[in-house]
């Protein structure tokens, strides 16, 4: 056989393909630059809300004045005042930080637990498998509510921690179960298959093979967790079992807001728009470092 | 260009046929101006390899390419211009006119109906008039005409209770329910046995004999051109390279192209011509063991009881032999070479390497062990890791086991690179850059890495077209001649082993059937199952097609 018919990629100069790095990829495309801002004002602001909080004048959220309740956009206060009269922007200001750290810890703490779970049942299979299926069957079927009161009444000081704690054992079981479905899928591909008849360590096959090419669904759904977190601590400070008052948090903002909706719909508009810039901007940067990172993408 | 049929005009008719993929803004033309005619009552088939285009150029006669595909030309169904049909007059012709058989026939049938109401509100759908009792004796005695036994009882049946080969005489059935003047088969058998491939093409064939169904076959199995087709046309890159009635095609090709697609088709040498590789190796045989598999049983347990994959398998291979494997699909071959690779649990049994017996090793020892052996699979998509470079792919097991690292890797790799005959510089390629054959053989430079003692080579070929095929087939052939490596080669296909195996294992049900040379197994068989398994395996030749047919035929009657 001399004849060789397969397609060939068009090949550079040396034989080799043109290729772009991560980060070459990554700022080649505006939507990333967009996100990158939008994040990166919101970290300067949980960072140092004192700097920004003042802006309009006021500049204290705890400075509410019962007078001003419920007043719409206007000088003094830019987003207007909430029922209780405190200025919305003051408050979104310094509910960033409270609201983002809870927001990003939860996320980062289920996901290790999903990736620690997720792995072990999808790669172990067997007994480990039906175990930890069935651990996390329970932990999906307790009521979040219920189980969080609970937890959240027997400890004393409720911090910004033990309420991302308390939100991540609830957060863990879906991600666990999509980790363990692509982790599965990945398995069954040949090129693990060679891996183990190559004689290499399940921890690097772990590594190198399954995890960076079963990462991209759980990513996906992490990125939109950290929004669904930041409202689900509003339910709990709500309940009286979250932070511990006076605090201030975007939820909080959101769940007070809820009930003046008709009446006042700046109270709820303006914190939702905060709220799903930053999840929008997550989920954005989730996705394209996510392509970026697969060389299929670049 | 065939004028064959004086007295009315060819039932379909292509003209200029061009289509376009439109993405964003660019367009992708894959096929180039076709001509062709396929005359009533004619089987004719087109041959090519994957890209080829002819699959679409099929689907576009029925215009069932997705939204972004444009076609230029006409497609003329008894002088009606498909291509000017609205969306209503065309689905009038689907299914009534047009009928297509897919490859996967599994996955054709919907898995939660029985396949009796499937028939039946496939009749009914063209054939609104007829009361349900008449489709339901409609549908039964469509499934007697494809060859289902007792029909009748087997209508409440469900897909997943047929095995591969009767699910598509079911949907041969269904596409037969609604007597389409034109069957359009696209790969019909090549997900299955060639026992079963065997019976679907006689049902094709008994069709367009009795019935006078017009049949386009779409295929790249020479052999099954040779078997069943009238006329054949030739496409390569979205243009026809050559037509012609079919013994001319396989005696006298006349494009550059056809020839080399006659030359790639791996041959069984029925007469046993020509030098056997084994003539030449016998002298590197000696009788220390390499690998040695003893009474080997694997049992899998699935949530409906156990099954046997093996029940207990012996053989053996020597150092520097090429072992074939050959058995139909649930024989069990693929067990036994995971089983030596360690992927599968052993039930009991023995696998030996060497001194070494794998089944007692603790965790990393076996590790090591596996050093000295290689192993290739089936499907050259998913043989790469996606995110490894094709350099870090090859150089992986240097890297862990040798621990050689940097610019003596790199060397390394550049030069396993080259022996399979890929440029050095590729090393920084990613696999999904590379074709289905390319990235087989960069498969098998890692594989053959540490200079391995024995390879596992699992269909490496199976999913790749003939000519490709027979490039990496050479390859390993000469690979095995530098290295001297004992090769265990898992295959379906008789004509693959006749061109590299010195011993042949014929393997059905989880047992050996017959184990001896390639000249004994495929010249001279002892066991029914391997003539069985001999004659069903198709060769390029039509004459010798059409012999066999006709000593079937004469068998059953």
């Amino acid at each position: 056989m001399t004849v060789e018919i397969e397609p060939s990629v068009t090949p550079a100069a040396d034989g080799s393909v043109v290729r772009r790095g991560v980060w070459r990829t990554l700022r080649r495309r505006p939507a990333f630059w967009v996100c990158l801002v939008a994040v990166a004002l919101l970290a300067v602001v949980a960072a140092w809300p004192a700097g920004f909080g003042g802006l309009f004048g006021g500049g204290d959220p705890y400075d509410c004045d019962l007078l001003e309740s419920a007043v719409g956009p206007g000088p003094g206060h830019p987003l207007g005042t909430d029922l209780q009269g405190c200025d919305i922007y003051t408050g979104l200001v310094y509910g960033t930080r409270t609201s983002l750290s809870i927001g990003l810890l939860t996320t980062a703490l289920a996901l290790g637990i999903a990736f620690l779970v997720g792995t072990t049942a999808g790669y172990r299979g067997g007994w480990a498998d039906s175990v930890l299926a069935r651990v996390t069957d329970i932990f999906l079927g307790f009521p979040f509510i219920l189980g969080a009161i609970i937890i959240l009444n027997s400890t004393g000081d409720r911090s910004v921690l033990t309420v991302s704690v308390v939100l991540a054992i609830f957060t863990w079981p879906t991600m666990a179960r999509i980790v363990r479905t692509s982790v599965r899928q990945v398995c069954d591909a040949e090129f693990v298959a060679a891996a183990r008849a190559m004689g290499l360590r399940s921890s690097r096959i772990v590594v190198r093979y399954v995890l960076p090419n079963a990462l991209g669904p759980t990513l996906a759904v992490a990125t939109i967790t950290v929004g669904g977190v930041i409202v689900a601590e509003s339910t709990l400070t709500f309940l009286g079992v979250g932070l511990q008052a006076p605090s201030v948090s975007w939820g909080l903002q959101l769940a007070s807001a809820q009930a003046q909706f008709q009446e006042h719909p700046h109270m709820l508009l303006f914190p939702s728009l905060v709220l799903s810039v930053t999840v929008i901007s997550l989920i954005a940067l989730g996705d394209m470092l996510r392509d970026a990172l697969d060389p299929r993408g670049r | 260009m065939t004028a064959g049929h004086p007295d009315a005009g060819p039932l379909l008719s292509v003209r200029g046929l061009r289509i376009a993929f439109v993405d964003g803004s660019h367009e992708h033309e894959v096929v180039h101006g076709v001509d062709l005619d396929v005359a009533r009552g004619e089987i004719l088939a087109l041959v090519g390899e994957s890209g080829s285009g002819k699959t679409v150029t099929a689907l576009a006669a029925a215009r069932l390419l997705p939204g972004n595909a444009r076609i230029d030309g006409r497609v003329l169904l008894d002088g009606v211009d498909l291509t000017a049909l609205d969306e209503r007059e065309l689905r009038s012709v689907r299914g009534s006119r047009i009928a297509f058989i897919f490859q996967d026939p599994a996955g054709a049938l919907d898995p939660v109906f029985s396949i009796g109401a499937q028939l039946v509100e496939a009749i009914r759908r063209h054939r609104r008039d007829l009361a349900r009792a008449a489709a339901r004796e409609h549908a039964v005695g469509l499934l007697d005409l494809v060859g289902i036994p007792d029909a009748r009882t087997r209508m409440g049946d469900y897909p997943h209770q047929f095995s591969g080969g009767q699910c598509q005489r079911i949907m041969i059935a269904m596409a037969l329910s609604c007597e389409p003047e034109l069957l359009v088969a696209d790969e019909p058998t090549t997900a299955l046995d060639v026992t079963v491939q065997q019976e679907i093409l006689d049902v094709l064939v008994d069709l367009s004999a009795r019935l006078g169904t017009t049949i386009v076959i779409i295929t790249h199995d020479m052999g099954v051109v040779a078997d069943v087709a009238d006329r054949v046309v030739v496409m390569r890159d979205g243009r026809v390279e050559e037509q012609a009635e079919v013994h001319r095609l396989f005696t006298a090709p006349r494009a550059d192209y056809t020839r080399v697609l006659l030359d790639a088709v791996p041959r069984l040498t029925l007469e046993g011509a020509g030098p056997l590789a084994s003539d030449t190796h016998d002298d590197a045989h000696d009788d220390t063991a390499l690998l040695t598999v003893e009474d080997l049983q694997v049992t899998y347990r699935t949530a409906r009881g156990t099954v046997d994959a093996l029940r207990g398998v012996s053989l053996r291979i020597t150092p520097g032999e090429v072992v074939g494997l050959v058995g139909e699909s649930g024989s069990g071959k693929s067990t036994i070479g995971r089983a030596v690779l360690g992927l599968t649990p052993v039930t009991s049994g023995r696998v030996r390497l060497g001194e070494e017996d794998l089944s007692h090793l603790r965790r990393a020892r076996l590790r090591a062990v596996r050093a000295r052996i290689g192993a290739v699979f089936q499907n050259p998509a998913a043989a790469l890791n996606p995110r490894y470079t094709v350099g870090a792919s090859v150089g992986e097991p240097l890297r862990v086991h040798r621990g050689v690292r940097g610019a003596e890797l790199d060397a390394q790799v550049a030069a396993l690179l080259e022996s399979v005959r890929l440029p050095a510089a590729w090393a920084r390629r990613y696999p999904h850059e590379l074709s289905g054959g390319q990235r087989q053989r960069v498969a098998i430079a890692r594989a053959v890495s540490l200079r391995p003692e024995l390879l596992i080579a699992d269909e490496p070929t199976s999913a790749l077209d003939v000519s490709v095929q027979a490039t990496v087939l050479d390859l390993i052939r000469d690979l095995q001649d530098q290295l001297r490596f004992g090769c265990l080669f898992i295959t379906h296909d008789l004509a693959v082993v006749d061109r590299l195996c010195d011993r042949v294992v014929v393997l059905h049900a989880g047992r050996v059937v017959e184990a001896g040379t390639r000249r004994e197994i495929l010249h001279a068989p002892t066991e029914d199952y391997t003539r069985r398994l001999v004659a069903a395996s198709p060769v390029a030749d039509p004459v010798e097609q059409r012999r066999r047919r006709a000593a079937r035929r004469s068998l059953v009657s």
